[in-house]
């Protein structure tokens, strides 16, 4: 599976963020693990509060960022943010959070069907990143999901996105965050 | 997804319990990537990758806290807890008491502790609508039956049930009942079971039976499918899973096992129904 290599400049996500083992169940009260929570929760707040937030750049993509650090591979703890990009800030509603990416290169893989449950990161990271002339840039990556996506119950009509920040290897200008 | 793979993360878990492992290492021994491993782990294990490999240690510490001699700051250094106090921090989170006391006491109480999880255990749990059981207010009601002291499990049990089966002969639409109460230090004492039916009162009751009245009571009511053989799967569930995650506390060391009308067909293979007083 070839990316695509993509500059992009800043982008600007609004949403709301999750910290811990992201696919733990929530009490075992609900089937969903604490990612599909942080969507619902997403979704009511959008559903709820249609036009406070200003400048969206497409209704249709969701992002969702995942940072990892030190007890990631410690403890499976990561920071899972889920959101949309907008333009620009403006009267942010005090109930959502911002998290600002860097403007930076990205690897893009376009997951279909059955492979967004497959091990794409391994894929990516350690079969395709090796041999690629690029290393990671930053210790995220995002999983961009629009109109193309069709939900888990429908995931063979479905595609999603794979955003990884990379650098040329041997490129210094940028660091972990 | 594979179970295997699972399965190897989880025996790589049982040999280095007291080395100093990380996730990335059970991700490691499964052969995926970590995201797709705490994906994975999450869905069939029902516990995260790193409170798994927390409460074996802690489960493991406990045995030889009561098992053995060893003072308890070497216990928790050789399960890689930083210090004592963290250690009785965990041990106090998962079993609600210090280390010191269960050491004082010598008592080790099964049912808490975490048993190493094997392929039985996840394919059990993953097959099972007992995964979400329902909470309800029973009413309170009386068993008529036998009662005994077991201790090794098993044989005693069956002949409970033998014995039950003759006594109550010709009675309709009865409804059966395993009752199991776990006295306190039962470990060593055994537990107390009974074998019995519902009945209106306890003055319409053979005097070859005792009477057992259940006062109302709130309750966790969990399915069991499968062979009765594999209820203790559901019980490890009930107990080291779902009890913890829930954030219920257990109201009495009861459990209620429902078999239903037909003893025969519950006793080999159907839905049985476990009920376990909650807070």
């Amino acid at each position: 599976m070839e990316p695509k290599i993509v500059e992009k400049d800043q982008i600007i996500l609004v949403g709301f963020s999750f910290y811990g083992d992201p696919f733990s169940e929530s009490g075992g009260w609900t089937e969903e693990n604490e990612i599909g929570r942080l969507w619902r929760r997403f979704e009511a707040f959008m559903i709820g509060n249609a036009g406070r937030i200003k400048h969206i750049k497409d209704p249709m993509v969701g992002y969702e960022v995942h940072v990892w650090s030190e007890e990631t591979a410690a403890k499976g703890h990561s920071d899972v943010f889920a959101g949309m990009a907008v333009e620009k800030l403006e009267d942010v509603p005090m109930e959502v959070l911002v998290k600002i990416l860097p403007p930076v290169t990205y690897a893009v893989f376009t997951l279909k069907g059955a492979q967004a449950i497959t091990d794409w990161t391994k894929m990516v990271y350690e079969e395709w990143l090796p041999g690629s002339g690029y290393t990671p840039a930053y210790n995220y990556n995002i999983q961009r999901y629009d109109q193309r996506y069709k939900g888990v119950d429908q995931l063979d009509e479905s595609e999603m996105e794979v955003h990884v920040p990379v650098k040329k290897a041997g490129d210094v200008s940028s660091g972990d965050l | 997804m594979s179970l295997a793979a699972i399965c190897r993360a989880l025996d790589f878990v049982e040999a280095n319990l007291r080395e100093e492992i990380a996730v990335a290492d059970m991700a490691d021994a499964a052969g995926y990537s970590l995201y797709h491993f705490c994906r994975t782990f999450n869905g069939l294990v029902h516990h995260t990758p790193y409170d798994y490999l927390m409460r074996r240690r802690l489960s493991e510490s406990a045995r030889e806290l009561v098992e053995t001699d060893k003072r308890i700051i070497d216990i928790a250094f050789d399960y890689r807890f930083n210090s004592p106090e963290t250690y009785s921090r965990a041990f106090k989170r998962m079993f609600g008491t210090q280390p010191s006391q269960w050491k004082e006491h010598g008592r080790l109480d099964r049912r808490f502790l975490l048993p190493r999880l094997t392929p039985e255990h996840l394919e059990h749990v993953n097959e099972g609508d007992y995964l979400k059981p329902v909470l309800e207010e029973r009413d309170a009601f009386c068993v008529a039956g036998v009662m005994t002291l077991v201790e090794d499990g098993g044989e005693i049990i069956s002949r409970l049930w033998e014995v039950l089966a003759r006594e109550v002969e010709g009675i309709e639409d009865a409804v059966y009942y395993g009752i199991t109460w776990y006295p306190s230090g039962w470990e060593e004492s055994g537990v107390f079971y009974m074998a019995g039916v519902e009945v209106e009162a306890v003055n319409d009751v053979n005097l070859g039976l005792v009477v057992k009245s259940i006062p109302p009571l709130k309750c966790a009511r969990f399915v069991h499918k499968g062979s009765h053989d594999d209820l203790r799967l559901t019980l490890d569930y009930i107990y080291q899973t779902w009890l913890p995650k829930s954030g219920e506390r257990l109201a009495y060391p009861l459990e209620v096992v429902s078999y239903g009308a037909d003893m025969s067909v519950a006793w080999r293979n159907a839905e049985l129904e476990v009920y376990i007083p909650i807070e």
